[in-house]
């Protein structure tokens, strides 16, 4: 899925914060000049001395006339703006450090909010970085990021396919000489080293099988997962004679993969099976409903909750190795249902032991 | 189809055994006379790639042997003994044919499938059982003249059959002359060759024409 950062909400909290700011000013200003009565500037003015019970009992009666004699001098227009002035001059202070109190409010306010918005966005292209190698992708819409997030992509790519090629390379070396040492090897007609040479091999498919991936690896191919599944209990069965396969002879197996990855995932599960369950094992393929359906039960002990639901619970890392005490053999199980677009999960058998369970989509051709 | 090669130079026959792999074969090998007749007695060939020059006894006394033992298996000899007389002396004990080494591989692939063509009795390369022809030389094999897609051994299982027809063919004997001798028996892919084997019958009209006789074995029917 692609997305997108949006870096359209900081623009965004500094418009409403503007707003906010010049809203708290305006109301200020508004609420000061509605507690001072604007001056008649137009009309001049006269001083009197009142005597203050004068100016009581005036406001009580609602009327009041100024006697001449109280009358002690004119006052004109500019005289009484200086007064004004002088009004809001002696609360100019107070007015400021009202302003100054919105500003620093408002600013801690907004580097709080942007503080927040920040995180999110690092959060979110960590997520998305943290996704690169998956193919999931992303379009971080700065340029810079952008720039920076596609060299990176790039250089991953290119570090993954090396890698892939390398191991491909060294292990394809390697089995080229392991078969020039098994052929000698059968010459001299020594058949348990040649056990333990198909044994190194079995070991490089499997390096070959996890450093495969759904980029670096091809065109899938057709093949049949019964015959493979099949093929994979004829081997076993030498060193494990209780194995037993099943299959509905009707049915398509057809699945759309590699034969080497589903030979060593099948192989991994009966291997496990062999070391951890006992008894009898029973490999099972059924076709249900264009579903292939690869199934391995054992006679085992079968799991506790907390380890089925752990199984498989993690992706392919080469610090996991071993970690599950199943060796690499379930990582490689979920990689290459993971490459086939499969799936895989475990649960314990009716009776006892467990069962692994492979599924794959069918793949139907025309003959 | 499945080959012995009874031959002592061990290189030698790992290469004869790659290049007729190659061509469909699934060969065994031995490299002494005793280890062959072992062998030979043991397995079901189709055919078998006799050296004269052995180390532990000539040739020429295996193919006594192996003739006296009421061996039927055609027996190519394959030595570097050119003279008339000592090729008629091969051919007079038994054997089936005689290649002088150096040989030449598509030749000696001629030969063999010609010696198998006549140990199950036919003069035609083609083999046709009713609504199926199967052509060994270019390994591909048709239902009512539509060509049906088949993997080596899938072919390789039908021809065998189709060789064996009308006889009921067991498990066993088809790895027997499918397989080598390392192979299970009482494998499994053997199963899934059989069942994909008649799918694709079904799939180009031939529904039938392969039977499983339960607890004997498989057998081709000419109609459904």
């Amino acid at each position: 899925m692609q997305r997108r950062i949006k870096m359209t909400g900081l623009s965004g909290t500094l418009l409403i914060f503007s707003f906010v700011i010049t809203s708290f000013l305006i109301a200020a200003f508004i609420l000061y000049i509605k507690f001072i009565p604007a001056p008649r500037l137009g009309l001049p003015g006269y001083l009197a001395n009142l005597d203050n019970n004068y100016i009581i009992s005036s406001l009580e009666k609602g009327s009041a006339t100024i006697p001449l004699s109280t009358i002690i001098g004119f006052i004109g227009k500019k005289q009484i703006e200086n007064m004004y002035l002088s009004a809001i001059l002696k609360d100019l202070p107070y007015l400021l450090i009202i302003i100054i109190f919105i500003f620093v409010a408002g600013a801690v306010v907004l580097s709080k909010i942007l503080q927040r918005q920040q995180e999110k966005q690092a959060l979110l292209l960590a997520r998305q970085l943290s996704r690169i190698d998956n193919g999931s992708g992303m379009e971080p819409e700065h340029p810079a990021i952008a720039k920076a997030y596609l060299e990176i992509k790039n250089r991953l790519a290119t570090n993954a396919l090396d890698y892939v090629r390398l191991s491909s390379y060294v292990t394809h070396e390697q089995k080229n000489m392991l078969s020039l040492l098994r052929a000698k090897l059968q010459l001299s007609g020594n058949s348990e080293l040649t056990k333990e040479v198909d044994k190194v091999v079995d070991s490089l498919d499997d390096i070959l099988t996890l450093s495969a991936s759904a980029n670096s690896s091809g065109k899938m191919e057709i093949i049949d997962a019964a015959l493979v599944c099949a093929d994979v209990c004829d081997e076993y069965r030498k060193i494990y004679p209780n194995i037993y396969f099943d299959f509905d002879d009707s049915a398509n197996y057809q699945v759309a993969a590699k034969e080497l990855w589903i030979n060593r995932a099948v192989a991994n599960i009966i291997n496990n099976a062999i070391k951890h369950g006992k008894g009898r094992i029973n490999v099972s393929v059924s076709n249900q409903r264009g579903s292939i359906i690869i199934s391995v039960s054992d006679e085992g002990k079968g799991l506790d909750d907390e380890e089925l639901e752990k199984l498989f619970d993690y992706r392919y890392r080469v610090g996991q190795l071993k970690k599950d005490g199943y060796g690499i053999g379930l990582s490689l199980v979920r990689h290459v249902c993971d490459l086939c677009g499969g799936l895989c999960w475990v649960e314990n058998g009716e009776t006892s032991g467990t069962v692994f369970y492979m599924v794959f989509p069918e793949v139907l051709t025309i003959n | 189809m499945r080959l012995l090669i009874i031959e002592d130079d061990k290189e030698l026959a790992l290469i004869m055994k790659e290049g007729l792999e190659e061509q469909g074969f699934t060969v065994d090998i031995s490299n002494t006379g005793i280890e062959g007749e072992e062998k030979a007695l043991a397995n079901g060939y189709d055919a078998i790639l006799l050296d004269l020059n052995l180390p532990d006894k000539d040739g020429l006394d295996v193919l006594a042997f192996l003739r006296d033992q009421e061996l039927h298996t055609p027996i190519i000899i394959i030595t570097a003994r050119h003279a008339v007389a000592e090729r008629a002396h091969g051919l007079n004990s038994g054997a089936d044919d005689y290649i002088i080494k150096p040989f030449d591989f598509v030749e000696l692939k001629a030969r063999i499938k010609a010696v198998i063509r006549r140990s199950y009795g036919r003069t035609k390369n083609e083999i046709n059982i009713g609504r199926i022809r199967i052509d060994p030389h270019i390994r591909k094999a048709y239902v009512d003249g539509l060509e049906i897609s088949l993997s080596a051994k899938e072919f390789d299982i039908l021809e065998y059959l189709a060789n064996r027809h009308p006889d009921v063919v067991s498990s066993e004997d088809i790895v027997e002359h499918v397989y080598d001798e390392f192979f299970d028996p009482f494998s499994s892919v053997l199963r899934v060759h059989i069942a994909n084997l008649r799918k694709k019958l079904a799939a180009a009209g031939g529904e039938g024409l392969l039977i499983t006789i339960k607890g004997k074995g498989y057998r081709l029917c000419k109609e459904e």
